[in-house]
């Protein structure tokens, strides 16, 4: 519980019972100020909270780190985005196609189906909107579709800012839409989507 | 003494080329990209964008040439083009990029061809420049860029 007692002695903001047996699920009680206030005081509760148990004994036996797979056609992109995915400390594999990515997966399907499953799992897929042969939007609807992958996280990136364009993207289940060029903060923003926090709380 | 003074000359070649609307917020976004284990990350992806745009640019001009234009075509190139640029920050040659796309949506030859012309220039100046900077920044030694936000 060492972890929970980290996050109530430096933030003050959780409560727990410390057990004599390990449970298997965890309950938090946040307080309600967390959400009626700005959305940025949940966002650093989660980034505090992700960073805690990631460095924490328990945090252990989850991954060391996400592994993220990008997608690009443009090759200063892909440079880009590596860095930028490096720099905050995830894993990360660059294609540049959507064709490639579905290969990577596992989706595509090929005479050599080569079974990654075990080292190559992807946390979550950034892909660009606007890309020769399979669009960004077509590897969502892809992916969405797929029984084993359906639930990666995908976040679509694009040069354009076009809201018909960004809501097809949500609405076919995408998790974020990201400006080009991206930054620093947009790759910040992607933690709370590889938590899984957004199928508890809507922020 | 002489070590100080040619830091300021970095810093001072650096900051006129924001302050001449070469550079724009992304070329500080790849500044703070750079770190021990890529210590020339930002000469590396603008020497990438260099390489590899110089196709587009072949493309671009060769479409020009051909009767009638496919502005279909040319807005795809020119598309894929200021993307690149765009992300490392050029910020004169992405406006000509803008300009470019609006001559080629409203059907103008002319205006695309002249806009390209001085695409070109721009794309051209920002290289010297570019290339006398990290030259010196070499030269000098890593130092902490104090990032004055333009």
């Amino acid at each position: 519980m060492n972890i929970l007692k980290i996050l109530d002695e430096s933030l003050g903001w959780v409560r727990y019972k410390p057990t004599n047996n390990i449970p298997k699920t965890i309950s938090i009680h946040l307080p309600h100020s967390l959400f009626s206030s700005s959305s940025y005081n949940l966002t650093y509760f989660l980034l505090a909270f992700n960073f805690f148990w990631r460095n924490s004994a328990m945090g252990m036996a989850t991954e060391s780190q996400f592994h993220v797979l990008a997608v690009d056609d443009s090759l200063i992109d892909r440079k880009l985005i590596e860095k930028l995915l490096k720099t905050s400390s995830f894993q990360v594999t660059v294609v540049d196609s959507a064709s490639k990515a579905l290969e990577f997966l596992g989706l595509q399907e090929s005479e050599q189906r080569i079974n990654h499953h075990q080292e190559m799992k992807v946390d979550l897929i950034i892909t660009d909107y606007s890309m020769p042969g399979m669009t960004g939007y077509d590897l969502l609807k892809k992916i969405k579709k797929s029984t084993s992958f359906k639930d990666i996280p995908v976040v679509i990136m694009s040069s354009e800012n076009i809201p018909s364009r960004i809501n097809r993207c949500l609405e076919e289940g995408a998790e974020d839409f990201l400006l080009k060029p991206v930054q620093l903060s947009d790759v910040d923003r992607l933690r709370p989507h590889l938590l899984g926090w957004r199928t508890l709380v809507k922020i | 003494m002489d070590r100080n003074k040619q830091h300021r000359q970095v810093a001072l070649m650096r900051q006129s080329l924001f302050d001449q609307g070469l550079l724009d917020e992304q070329f500080v976004q790849l500044e703070e990209l750079q770190d021990d284990a890529n210590p020339n990350f930002v000469e590396e992806v603008v020497t990438l964008f260099y390489r590899d745009s110089a196709r587009l640019i072949l493309n671009i001009d060769q479409a020009l040439d051909k009767s009638p234009l496919d502005f279909a075509k040319l807005d795809s190139y020119m598309h894929q083009f200021k993307g690149s640029a765009s992300s490392i920050g050029a910020k004169k040659v992405k406006s000509e990029c803008t300009l470019f796309r609006e001559y080629c949506k409203a059907g103008n030859g002319e205006g695309c061809k002249r806009t390209f012309q001085q695409l070109k220039k721009e794309y051209a100046l920002l290289r010297k420049k570019l290339e006398s900077y990290f030259q010196l920044a070499r030269q000098v030694g890593p130092v902490e860029t104090a990032c004055r936000r333009i």
